[in-house]
């Protein structure tokens, strides 16, 4: 949100102007091509021994828009963090290509990366921008190996305001940013209104219930010694935070899931060439948006268009035909369409009716990815010689079978409202949670209070509730205590 | 009292008051110490015990700072127990009877051993005020005092009204005087008061107790004591607790006579502490429970009273006589001093500085019971910062002394009290420390002594022996590290009889001692061992186990330690920061945090009064 206001917009300011506020202020000092892999560990631990601020980062671009996304890093790490996802950065402000390599060392997408060194940069500190292709996933999956590298996610304006701290911005640029904060909490505050109503809320108003209650057991054993007996509460605490694991788990994943309905579930269309891909395309969307023709490989770039169906979001992807090609543009397009069915939600495997369905190559490809096998053409069968291998049959020209596939990609997918609302801010929370009540059976009782009060603390920041009085008003409810 | 006047004057001598005038004497202040009676100094009016989980660790605190308490309550003591030894090494603690009578006398006599200390008897019914700063007190008799500071430690005394049954009187406690006349000069000042109450249990005759009905509670051994310096509790007798139980007819006899009680006829108007309720509040509230815990302890050794822990209760004479009875082992016992409540007035500790000054009347400091709190030891935590500061700052100049949250449960304990305020009685618990996998009772002089010693309350003794137990603490933890275990040995040996899988042989030292059967008491006969005392191992334990549940913290205690670094200057205007809600607004006004950690813990700033907050200080730290 505020994140936009941290690109072109903020003119860079001359060195004079330049002030180094407390120890906010980057040195710039790392701004070596040590290799990506080799030193990080030692790399990460010299960073997090100088005591800077944590390193933040962000996606910087909104949902949806653009063929261009940019993940923005800022922070003592940022370019430790930066040569970990792209091997080598370039010289300062000077934007490079490189691969871009996720958490697990999976490549990514080939991307343009650039740095500023600190306090030359927006922040003050060492920036890096991840400039990639702009489908959510592979923002998101950027964004993740960033959080895996050691920074965490940032809050709401975290960015500006590090701006304005270093003195990058003047006090009107600076009026305007604390007006938009305002404005954001008011957002946050209107959101947290609706989202009370919501599912979501409940479900984490119940895990904070039953935490609250199992750590308060654990306090008052462990203040009224003589009174609770700490070995059923300590058992019970164990159990409440191995089942709320499990369901934080599940949440974390459907608010994944949850997102992905609200921010458009990714159809992507693939096939052999001339397969009837993009007119099943323009069909679906109801309009000619993509070029047909009857020549093979027509389509060299992927198309995207969006769709209402039944309230569900879809955004469909058609890719050019799937086959080994000399000419490079075709080349790269059949690699976009591979990236493409990586991060698909459904894959729509489209093929003539006429024909046997996917080859050995292509089955292969598609196992393991959500595929709904389509039989394109399907005018030019007879009724009752439906092919086996198809899912769904259909006809682009007489519109047979465009219902059915419809109904075919959305009842993969929960309603709307069966699903935990989670925003990125709220996703973090949760999985901080689960990580903090992932204790070992053998942790002592004092350690298993302070993992249910640390899962609290991440839950509260949901709910906006403060962690101690909750659990007093727990512990002097449940138990009799006291001289 | 002497002619030659006093830079610091401090009413009262409960425990707050103690630590407080020693303090303040011992870093070369002038002090009178003014109490109602020397009948009170030190007194323990409800049970005789100090220390528990939370509240040991505070009286461990205050003796690493310097302070009395924890030496008083080794040589008074004559039980000591070690709690919570199998829920975790952050949260042991040591719980000590102590004896009645020993115990006032000997803060009676540690107190007159203090050079610049005087003691003397008198009511205070004043606080002179002149241009705006303190400039003395004034007595009952008509009397000014002038000083530079007062620490106002005033406990349960400013207009004490004790209730009993249908009879309700202006009193102490156990019948002491109560002092009626300050708190209207203070609440001319402008600061505002609340109205508490508090309550204590019955005592009964000890040879009218039927013993055989009743179950035993044995003190621990070892070289258990409150001190860090060595010698305290040597010699000191550990005696026996007891341990026995309401029962339905009890629960019966309190329903039936609810109406006499002045808790819910009304007589009593002050709020209660939820920790500490009356037998006849816990009857109410836990109507399903069938019993409730009753604990005996002695109060004096060779005495004849005996305190019924648990059987708080103001209910009239009669239905406690009654009551007593219907308990297992008590069905003779003759009470010697029945139960009663007492209501009083103390400061909103919001009035005060972190400091604990407080904000209208420089030179004006608060400590103890009076600040909202109860509990002994919660008191004398108070008092040393309070006494402390009143030479640091009003007789110095110098910055006061504030000990952060994640320094000590007394940081933890006085930023509660001064930011959020207290709507009870305010106990420690460790509950309320969110660092408190840090703030062990073992590492209470590691974290504060240096601190005393910088201050000058550590004298050279204190000082060397710290010295001496961080020496051998480390050097323990370097041997660790360069230990190896072999195959056999003390730690396999245990391991065995446990069932619990071996140590892989050649694993270092330190590892094996992650392991949660060992201790490093298992490891003295690996080769190399060097020498270390008893008291040094669970230290030891300590910091090799929790290092890895410290390090899972660590972000989450980042992420607050960051807030408390950011400083609000004390000139800062919230006028004009645009975007604070107005019940924020108004209430940083009025406080005044010095940091962005202790702004956000007051009641009523929200997260993004926060965020506003941090923009509009950068903002100030820019321009």
């Amino acid at each position: 949100m505020v994140h936009r206001l941290s690109g072109p917009r903020v003119a860079v300011r001359t060195a004079e102007r330049m002030r180094c506020v407390g120890q906010l202020c980057s040195r710039g000092d790392d701004g070596g091509t040590t290799d990506g892999k080799t030193g990080y560990a030692a790399e990460l631990n010299t960073a997090r021994a100088r005591e800077r601020p944590d390193t933040i980062a962000a996606i910087a671009t909104p949902p949806g828009t653009g063929g261009v996304g940019i993940v923005r890093v800022s922070g003592p790490l940022a370019t430790v963090i930066g040569r970990r996802l792209a091997g080598v950065l370039g010289p300062p402000r000077q934007m490079v290509l490189r691969p871009i390599y996720g958490s697990a060392g999976q490549l990514l997408d080939r991307g343009l990366v650039v740095w500023f060194n600190g306090p030359r940069s927006f922040t003050g500190e060492d920036v890096v921008e991840f400039h990639v292709h702009g489908g959510r996933k592979l923002l998101e999956a950027v964004l993740h190996a960033c959080l895996v590298a050691g920074a965490r996610l940032a809050e709401p304006g975290e960015f500006t305001r590090r701006a304005f701290v270093a003195g990058r911005m003047t006090l009107v640029e600076a009026e305007a940013v604390a007006d938009l904060i305002e404005a954001e909490s008011e957002a946050a505050l209107r959101l947290a209104a609706q989202q009370l109503a919501g599912r979501f809320v409940v479900a984490v108003e119940r895990w904070r219930t039953m935490l609250l209650e199992a750590v308060a057991g654990l306090f008052a054993a462990i203040d009224y010694p003589d009174e609770i007996d700490a070995l059923p509460e300590a058992r019970s605490a164990l159990a409440v935070y191995e089942r709320i694991c499990r369901e934080l788990d599940e949440a974390i994943e459907a608010g994944r899931a949850g997102r992905a309905i609200r921010e458009g579930i990714q159809v992507v269309l693939a096939g052999p060439p001339n397969a009837g891909k993009s007119s099943l395309f323009n069909a679906l969307v109801g309009y000619p948006r993509a070029i047909v023709t009857e020549v093979p490989g027509t389509t060299r770039d992927t198309i995207e268009e969006t769709l209402d169906v039944d309230g569900l979001r879809l955004c469909l992807i058609d890719t050019a035909g799937w086959r080994q090609t000399e000419d490079p543009v075709e080349a790269i397009g059949v690699a976009r369409g591979e990236a493409a069915i990586r991060e698909a939600d459904v894959v729509l495997w489209i093929e003539e009716a006429t024909g046997q369905g996917p080859a050995e190559d292509a089955s292969a490809r598609l196992a393991g990815r959500p595929v709904i096998r389509v039989a394109q053409k399907g005018d030019l069968i007879e009724p009752g010689n439906e092919p086996d291998w198809a899912d769904v049959v259909v006809s682009a020209r007489t519109g047979e079978g465009l219902e059915r596939l419809k109904a075919a990609i959305v009842e993969r997918f929960p309603r709307p409202d069966d699903v935990p609302t989670a925003n990125v801010r709220h996703l973090d929370a949760l999985i901080r949670a689960a990580e903090a009540l992932r204790v070992g059976g053998d942790a002592p009782v004092d350690v298993l209070a302070q993992a249910g009060e640390a899962a609290l603390w991440a839950l509260g920041e949901i709910t906006g509730e403060s962690v101690h009085e909750s659990v007093l008003d727990q512990v002097f409810s449940r138990f009799c205590l006291g001289k | 009292m002497g002619a030659k006047g006093y830079d610091v004057v401090v009413i009262g001598l409960g425990h707050a008051g103690i630590e407080a005038a020693s303090a303040a004497a011992r870093l070369g202040a002038r002090v009178l110490a003014l109490t109602l009676t020397k009948a009170n100094i030190g007194l323990l009016p409800c049970n005789p015990a100090m220390g528990g989980p939370a509240k040991g660790h505070l009286v461990r605190e205050v003796d690493a700072l310097g302070g009395v308490i924890g030496i008083l309550s080794d040589r008074a003591r004559i039980q000591i127990r070690r709690l919570n030894t199998g829920k975790g090494l952050a949260v042991q603690a040591l719980r000590a009877q102590v004896d009645k009578e020993d115990y006032p006398r000997l803060a009676a006599s540690f107190l007159a051993g203090i050079p610049g200390l005087e003691v003397a008897e008198g009511e205070v019914t004043g606080v002179a005020v002149r241009d705006g700063q303190v400039a003395g007190v004034e007595l009952m008799d008509g009397r000014v005092i002038p000083c530079r500071a007062v620490v106002a430690t005033t406990g349960v005394y400013l207009q004490g009204r004790t209730v009993l049954g249908e009879e309700a009187r202006s009193s102490g406690p156990q019948g002491l005087p109560a002092a009626n006349r300050l708190t209207a000069n203070l609440l001319r000042l402008g600061l505002s008061f609340a109205r508490f109450k508090t309550g204590t249990s019955p005592r009964v005759r000890l040879g009218s107790i039927r013993w055989e009905a009743i179950a035993v509670q044995k003190g621990d051994e070892g070289d258990l004591r409150f001190s860090f310096l060595p010698g305290q509790a040597v010699g000191r007798p550990n005696i026996d607790s007891y341990v026995t139980h309401t029962t339905e007819a009890t629960h019966r006899l309190i329903r039936e006579n609810l109406h006499r009680a002045p808790l819910f006829s009304g007589c009593i108007e002050g709020v209660g502490p939820r920790y500490c309720p009356s037998l006849e509040d816990k009857v109410v509230r836990f109507a399903d429970k069938d019993r409730h815990p009753v604990f005996l302890e002695i109060e004096q050794l060779g005495g004849e009273s005996v305190y019924l822990g648990g059987v708080s209760t103001s209910l009239p004479r009669d239905v406690q006589e009654a009551l007593v009875r219907t308990i297992p082992g008590l069905e003779r016992a003759e009470i010697l001093r029945y139960g009663y409540a007492i209501e009083y007035d103390c400061l909103d500790p919001t009035e005060l500085w972190p400091w604990l000054e407080t904000r209208r009347v420089p030179g004006l400091y608060f400590a103890g019971s009076a600040n909202g709190t109860s509990g002994y030891e919660e008191a004398a935590a108070q008092g040393i910062l309070a006494g402390m500061n009143a030479v640091r700052r009003t007789l110095g100049g110098q910055d006061p002394l504030v000990l952060e949250r994640r320094q000590a449960y007394i940081g933890v304990l006085i930023d509660d009290l001064v930011y959020k305020g207290t709507a009870e009685p305010y106990r420690m618990l460790t509950s309320r420390a969110e660092y408190r996998l840090v703030l062990r009772q073992g590492n209470a002089d590691q974290r504060l002594t240096p601190i005393g010693r910088a201050v000058g309350l550590v004298d050279d003794v204190r000082w060397t022996h710290y010295l001496a137990r961080q020496a051998e603490i480390e050097a323990v933890l370097l041997w660790l590290d360069e230990a190896t275990v072999g195959v056999g040995g003390r730690a396999q040996e245990k391991l065995r009889l446990l069932g619990a899988a071996p140590l892989r042989p050649g694993v270092r030292a330190s590892e094996a001692l992650r392991r949660p059967e060992l201790s490093v008491e298992d490891l003295r006969d690996l080769p190399g061992a060097p020498e270390w005392s008893e008291d040094v191992s669970s230290e030891v334990d300590a910091r090799v186990k929790y290092e890895p549940y410290v390090a899972r913290e660590e972000m989450r205690m980042k992420r607050l330690a960051h807030l408390e670094s950011q400083r609000i200057p004390s000139d800062f205007s919230y006028e004009t920061v645009r975007g604070l809600s107005h019940e924020a607004r108004e209430k940083l006004e009025r406080l005044r945090p010095g940091t962005v950690g202790q702004a956000s813990r007051i009641s009523g700033v929200r997260p993004s009064d926060v965020a506003v907050l941090q923009v509009a200080l950068s903002r100030h730290v820019a321009s």
